[in-house]
């Protein structure tokens, strides 16, 4: 008979200090003084965000849990538009391979949900546009780019 | 993460605005723009304010993509109240996919906020689904979408303990008898 397998979202009650989608605030980028200091300080944030992902990842394989709905906020302003120039998946390729290579081990499977601004039927051509970059960042997060 | 990015995204089918069949023809229209990497990753689930099942499933049948049923926004949001005849129209949408069958599995708060999502799962509901459909399917994966997170998922599974229509199978899995 038919097998029932659970997930959950995101973020574990159970863990402590384990968020996989801390952020900064545009206004917050701003205020650092050097534009590079403030981006290193982003890719910093994302790279916590990844290392908590595998803290949740190992938390949910002690608990027999195989299913999971990875934050789409893992990386802080990805794709804002004063930050197109940010190459932010670069710095970030060596913790993606490590937190994939958990995921394969464990034979888990993962996936996303993307916000709600995402609007793949909308009339507006910019908000279409801008949904087809937050998904670019969904497929990027998921594939091993070389 | 050198993961296959097929059938890993799931989403709403996005605004209404103000006139549905337009906005599901608009849907239509700009998946023909969507890079078919992109078109691959993506899952459609009914929502609970503008599509329906039978209109997310119309979609999904027509640009093959896999529906994620989401049972309280059925509940919540429906032209026919009787998924079960639809069933196998969802089923259908994931023969293609790779990855099992999923669903999103959530409570109302409570009947004045019935949207709002509880804490926790309630199970009645969620096992008068899973009675409905058991043998339908080899495997269903279930997201709890439940304000306490995995502990709503242990929360559940420490009360199949007391069923006898269940074989829990570990942590986070079971069998329906």
């Amino acid at each position: 008979m038919t097998l029932v397998r659970l997930g959950y979202v995101a973020m574990s009650q159970e863990l402590t200090n384990a968020s996989p989608s801390q952020t900064m605030t545009f206004k917050q980028f701003q205020s650092i003084d050097h534009r590079d200091a403030a981006i290193r300080k982003l890719e910093r944030i994302a790279l916590s965000n990844l290392d908590n992902t595998l803290r949740i990842l190992k938390h949910n394989r002690a608990s027999d849990i195989s299913f999971y709905r990875l934050t789409s906020r893992l990386i802080p302003l990805a794709n804002h538009e004063e930050l197109l120039d940010w190459k932010y998946m670069r710095p970030l390729r060596d913790k993606l391979r490590e937190v994939g290579k958990y995921i394969h081990e464990h034979q888990m499977r993962v996936d996303f949900h993307p916000d709600h601004f995402v609007l793949l039927n909308s009339q507006k051509k910019e908000i279409f546009k801008a949904s087809l970059k937050t998904l670019g960042m969904h497929y990027k997060l998921l594939i091993d780019e070389h | 993460m050198n993961i296959d990015p097929t059938h890993r995204c799931v989403m709403h089918v996005g605004g209404l605005y103000k006139e549905k069949d337009r906005a599901l023809e608009r849907f239509i229209d700009n998946w023909g723009d969507v890079p078919s990497s992109l078109q691959q990753m993506i899952m459609l689930e009914n929502d609970d304010k503008s599509f329906t099942l039978t209109d997310t499933l119309y979609l999904c049948e027509k640009l093959q993509i896999p529906l994620v049923f989401d049972y309280h926004h059925h509940l919540a949001n429906h032209h026919d109240e009787r998924w079960e005849d639809h069933w196998e129209r969802v089923l259908s949408t994931w023969e293609m996919s790779p990855l099992p069958v999923k669903m999103h599995i959530s409570s109302p708060k409570s009947e004045e906020q019935f949207r709002a999502h509880h804490d926790f799962v309630q199970p009645d509901l969620f096992f008068e689904f899973l009675h409905t459909i058991k043998g339908t399917v080899k495997q269903i994966d279930c997201m709890i979408e439940a304000k306490q997170k995995d502990s709503a998922l242990f929360t559940l599974m420490n009360h199949l303990k007391l069923r006898d229509d269940v074989e829990v199978i570990d942590g986070a899995s079971f069998r329906m008898l």
